[in-house]
């Protein structure tokens, strides 16, 4: 039942697809997928949450901080294909001042 | 490795000792099961060869006693015999763990010796490891119990005393993730505080220390909801590591019970029912929750609503919709708001209705998030005689 993380690079641009829950568990995993743009910084992180039924308050944590790590502006992480139910949780937690929320 | 040779005969004892000692192991020649049994007990063994036919207590005998002498080490006992039927060789795997059937050449041996070997390390390394997580679980207990008793004595202050503040609060491990807070304003007014850290369990409780210790120690300056909110997120930006935060709501209900503000940052939407336990007005979350912005950031707007002396003021924290049961089936939001209607917001039977849920027809249930209900009732407000916002000096704690 863990989640994959998987991240590609395109130029200016990574994205990161969470398959499964997104939570505390997958912190080193996530924190992989975008270290490797630690040398040479993407202007645009887009974070594809297609495939992943469940988001709690700790996997809200997780988005925070690679906002904080990577030092990247509001608008320029956005959160792809939201289920409903986690669109509304961001939306509780005002994350989407954070992150574009689709 | 010691090697325990169990054989009636001299020269089949010779020889395989001499292939022993040429694997670089201890060979322990023993001429009768009793004698095995004897050096077994005096001097233990890490693997027995042992012959069936034996004058006296035969193979498969001595094998069955030596077993019971092992107990839960693994000690492979390997058979050696002449015997060709399927009957026999069967036998040799109840009573032992393996056979080599005469003759035999030196290769074969050597490949049983190594085979066997391995599976004692294997067997040895699972068994220290299970020393290990036996004696960290058992030091974590202990950990756990301190930290127990640090965190009852902490929040001991924060138990609600107002007969205006009903709750319900049940967490899904020893400790809390959800935090309550109340106190009594200097105007008379009740301060409320309503929090839910990231996760749950003990790094989740954590942040509620400084919480409650700053939470009082800042009531008394008056500060307006939105201040105090602002407090706080102060304290818990300090506090926490950056993936940590707590949603909260922050609120104030003014001492003749007619006005309630609340600073809301996270939670589900606060609720207003009206005389019918109806949902009168949605409030819904206008902050980010508390530890994320810097207070330069930070935003202290809160809003203020007017109650009628029947109204009731309901916050809770996202546990209780999340609540799941068996099948998986969330309890939701429709459930809990019907709850509190037909039950009248009473609060001990919404409580009911969602142990029932979660229970379904198992019996049992697992609680995978702390839940907090809190129900404010308008009106005057009462304090109980244990008054609470003032620390009584004399309570034994």
């Amino acid at each position: 039942m863990t989640a994959v993380v998987s991240s590609m690079r395109q130029g200016n641009q990574l994205e990161i697809t969470i398959v499964g829950r997104f939570d505390f568990s997958i912190l080193q995993d996530f924190r992989n997928a975008y270290s490797i743009v630690d040398d040479d910084p993407v202007e645009n992180i887009i974070i594809d949450l297609s495939q992943s039924e469940h988001m709690d308050s700790s996997g809200m944590g997780l988005l925070l901080t690679l906002k904080k790590e990577l030092n990247m502006d509001a608008g320029n992480i956005e959160l792809k294909h939201c289920r409903p139910h986690i669109r509304d949780a961001l939306f509780a937690a005002r994350l989407d001042n954070f992150f574009k929320v689709n | 490795m010691r090697i325990l040779i169990v054989d009636d005969l001299e020269a089949n004892r010779i020889l395989l000792s001499h292939l022993v000692t040429l694997n670089d192991h201890e060979p322990i020649p023993c001429g009768s099961a009793e004698e095995a049994l004897q050096s077994y007990r005096e001097h233990g063994a890490d693997v027995i060869f042992m012959d069936v036919v034996m004058p006296g207590t035969d193979g498969y005998s001595a094998a069955k006693q030596l077993k019971v002498v092992v107990g839960d080490d693994f000690v492979p006992i390997i058979f050696i015999t002449a015997l060709q039927d399927e009957d026999a060789l069967v036998r040799c795997l109840e009573f032992g763990d393996d056979y080599l059937v005469r003759p035999f050449n030196q290769i074969m041996f050597n490949a049983k010796i190594a085979a066997h070997i391995r599976t004692i390390e294997l067997h040895r390394k699972a068994k220290k490891q299970h020393a290990e997580l036996t004696y960290l679980h058992s030091h974590m207990l202990q950990e756990q119990e301190m930290a127990q008793h640090v965190f009852d004595h902490a929040t001991q202050i924060n138990y609600q005393n107002s007969k205006s503040i009903e709750t319900y609060i049940s967490s899904a491990s020893q400790f809390n993730g959800d935090v309550l807070l109340v106190a009594k304003a200097l105007d008379g007014g009740i301060y409320i505080m309503l929090g839910d850290f990231t996760g749950h369990g003990l790094p989740a409780a954590l942040g509620s220390l400084p919480l409650s210790q700053s939470f009082h120690s800042f009531v008394d300056k008056q500060l307006s909801v939105g201040d105090l909110a602002r407090e706080m997120n102060r304290v818990l930006v300090k506090f926490l590591p950056d993936y940590m935060f707590c949603a909260a709501v922050v609120g104030k209900l003014n001492a003749t019970g007619d006005n309630i503000k609340l600073w809301t940052g996270g939670l589900h939407d606060s609720l207003i029912l009206d005389d019918q336990f109806k949902i009168q007005q949605r409030i819904p979350s206008q902050h980010m929750p508390l530890g994320i912005l810097e207070d330069n950031e930070f935003d202290a707007s809160y809003s203020e609503f007017d109650l009628r002396p029947d109204n009731k003021v309901i916050l809770y924290t996202d546990g209780i919709l999340e609540a799941c049961n068996q099948e998986g089936e969330l309890f939701g939001r429709s459930r809990f708001e019907s709850a509190l209607q037909l039950s009248k917001c009473n609060i001990d039977v919404i409580r009911q209705e969602l142990y029932q849920f979660m229970a379904h027809q198992v019996g049992e249930y697992a609680q995978d998030d702390d839940i907090s209900l809190v129900c404010i009732h308008a009106g005057e407000i009462e304090f109980n005689d244990d008054d609470l916002g003032f620390l009584d000096e004399n309570r034994s704690c």
